[in-house]
């Protein structure tokens, strides 16, 4: 396995599947422009032409009904929003008929759709540009919703979501775009519906989404220096949701955070919290916590973003208080940021 | 006394004052984005002209001493990304001092990268496309409802005419006979990366809007005279009808190498070409 990008790996993925199944194609606002949806869908246009590799109008709902259209008859399409925020002016499309167009079709018809959707920060994306949403997703029956932290997660759920017959939802965050991580230069799969545990540990259970796993691993990095062993958790697909793992992590730890890429209040946490609350509770050592983001808008400015944003070391804090151990002293750990960048290794 | 009060029934400027005024702006709007290193200068360009006609004749009616004024002309700059030409233009109209768009894009400052509604001037916060005109309806309507005389106008962008909500507004405007509406789109022909009629063709555009049930104009955006010609329309008092005035500009307009070209849409100038861009605009005369 070579190390590469978080956006290579993405960029493979579709490029192998596009070669080995001719009704696979690409499209959205951006898709074949000279930036090339950052990077990952290079090469696409010169390789399968505009017909596989589109560019659309600024019309998302519209553009979304013509990828279910294209579904139905045949084809498997994956639709690219560069920010998530733009998909919510498409959710009637995604709610009410691409969801449910199997269920309402007796099963006779096949939804073989993608739609890839980036979250995450920039230099200060504010709030138009910065929301995740997870929960608007996993709350609807017949979505799939996935958000891999690692390249090597990127590139296997992202061929298995081409390959699905029902529509997927994938979060892709825009810092993970940097990180490299090693990944097999050959197609291959991971089921969608298994978690994976990232890093071992004894004492508590960080279940993380998307970027939260790197701050997750960075917090376990440092509560290690101290002894304290953290189990990061990664679900890789939100829905349908790994719970057996969940539960034998946390039946193992006794001990659940939850931190999630998004807000918290009706959040994919909650779920994850109610969860692990129902199947573990008699083994629990603490309630269930959660760390997501503050319950505001986005803000812009460096100084609110790192208090909206939660942090390895907001992570560190909570394990810390749920463990009942003094706050340790974290002046020499440096955080991540977008000029200090995490560029893997995974 | 300067009370502040600009009417649109007092127009003064003539198009040599006009012109003087765009070329300032132009100077403004390249200085705002080699200084900040950010900005959408292509379409700044294309609709200083627009801008510079709405605030200077004025085509608007408006009060900078007193800018939520009850009877003013209400604008929304749809196209919310243009945000350093309608800057420089309203700063230049007297609603903020003009020492401030040299802080643009900085760190501390109120110009940020979007219009905003939380300076002087400035009614609805834009940026995400296809929402303007549908506010405007809506104060149009209002307007109607209270029987004042005031318009509300609307700059769109063509690109974003692309999303459906413009066209619900549209059809609502129509129906609802709203007459006091004027929707005003910055024809440059391109949207981000291409242009219009490649992506999706935008053609026959002025038939959409009339089909819609909007009297429609069509002129050259560039041309004061043509502008204050069009504008004769919305002031037309047998108009019964929402108004659409679409002006064919040029994306990137005053710098010779961005004229036209889907380059321009966000990138910064640097290095000779921001010192062809300042002779271009005519900040080289000045500072030499």
């Amino acid at each position: 396995m070579r190390p590469i990008s978080y956006s290579d790996a993405l960029n493979e993925a579709m490029y192998q599947e596009m070669e080995r199944d001719s009704n696979v194609f690409v499209y959205g606002i951006g898709v074949p422009d000279h930036k090339r949806i950052f990077g990952s869908t290079a090469r696409l246009l010169e390789r399968f032409g505009p017909d596989r590799c589109l560019e659309t109008p600024l019309a998302e709902d519209a553009m979304t009904g013509f990828g279910l259209g294209a579904a139905v008859a045949g084809l498997r399409p994956i639709h690219v929003h560069i920010r998530s925020d733009f998909m919510l002016l498409a959710m009637n499309q995604i709610v009410n008929m691409i969801s449910s167009f199997n269920y309402g079709a007796g099963g006779k018809l096949k939804i073989p759709m993608v739609i890839r959707a980036i979250i995450g920060r920039g230099w200060g994306q504010g709030y138009q540009h910065s929301k995740s949403l997870f929960s608007y997703f996993t709350h609807i029956p017949g979505l799939k919703v996935i958000a891999p932290t690692r390249p090597y997660d990127a590139k296997g759920l992202l061929i298995a979501a081409i390959r699905d017959d029902n529509p997927v939802i994938f979060f892709e965050h825009r810092w993970l775009y940097w990180a490299e991580g090693p990944t097999p230069e050959e197609p291959y799969t991971i089921p969608i519906g298994e978690g994976v545990v990232l890093r071992e540990g004894s004492d508590v259970t960080v279940v993380a989404t998307s970027w939260m796993n790197v701050e997750a691993l960075k917090a376990a990095e440092i509560l290690a220096k101290r002894g304290i062993g953290v189990e990061v958790l990664d679900p890789r697909t939100l829905c349908p949701l790994d719970e057996p793992l969940i539960v034998s992590s946390v039946r193992k730890t006794r001990n659940c955070v939850v931190a999630d890429y998004d807000w918290l209040e009706s959040g994919f946490s909650a779920e994850v919290a109610a969860r692990v609350s129902e199947k573990c509770f008699s083994v629990l050592r603490s309630p269930v916590t959660r760390l997501g983001f503050a319950h505001t808008p986005c803000p812009t400015t460096r100084p609110l973003e790192k208090v909206f944003y939660p942090t390895a070391e907001t992570i560190v804090r909570e394990i810390e208080r749920k463990l009942k151990l003094a706050p340790m002293d974290l002046s020499g750990e440096e955080t991540y940021t977008y000029e200090h960048r995490f560029k893997g290794p995974f | 006394m300067n009370t502040g009060l600009r009417d649109r029934s007092e127009r003064t400027a003539g198009s040599a004052d006009l012109q003087a005024k765009s070329r300032w702006v132009r100077q403004s709007v390249v200085r705002m984005i080699a200084g900040a290193n950010r900005g959408h200068i292509g379409g700044s360009l294309s609709a200083t002209d627009l801008l510079v006609a709405l605030y200077h004749s004025p085509l608007l009616r408006f009060d900078t001493r007193s800018p939520l004024w009850d009877e003013r002309d209400r604008f929304i700059m749809s196209k919310g990304h243009a945000v350093e030409a309608l800057y420089s233009v309203l700063a230049s109209a007297g609603f903020f001092d003009v020492e401030l768009l040299d802080t643009y894009g900085k760190s501390g400052s109120r110009l940020g990268g979007h219009v905003d509604h939380h300076l002087p001037g400035i009614d609805v916060s834009t940026g995400s496309l296809g929402h303007g005109l549908g506010i405007g309806a809506g104060l149009a309507l209002a307007g109607k409802l209270d029987g004042r005389d005031s318009l509300t106008v609307a700059m769109l962008g063509d690109g974003e005419c692309y999303e459906g909500s413009v066209w619900e507004a549209a059809n609502f405007a129509a129906h609802h006979r709203l007459r006091n509406l004027v929707a005003i789109i910055d024809r440059n022909g391109f949207i981000t990366l291409d242009s219009t009629e490649a992506v999706n063709e935008l053609e026959p555009f002025a038939s959409k809007w009339k089909a819609f049930g909007w009297e429609v104009r069509e002129f050259d955006g560039h041309s004061f005279e043509a502008i204050s010609d069009a504008w004769s329309s919305v002031e037309d008092p047998t108009r019964q009808r929402p108004i659409a005035l679409i002006a064919s500009t040029i994306k990137g307009k005053g710098i010779s190498f961005m004229e036209g070209t889907p380059n321009w849409h966000h990138n910064v100038p640097k290095g000779t070409q921001l010192e062809t861009a300042e002779k271009d605009v005519g900040i080289w005369d000045l500072t030499r």
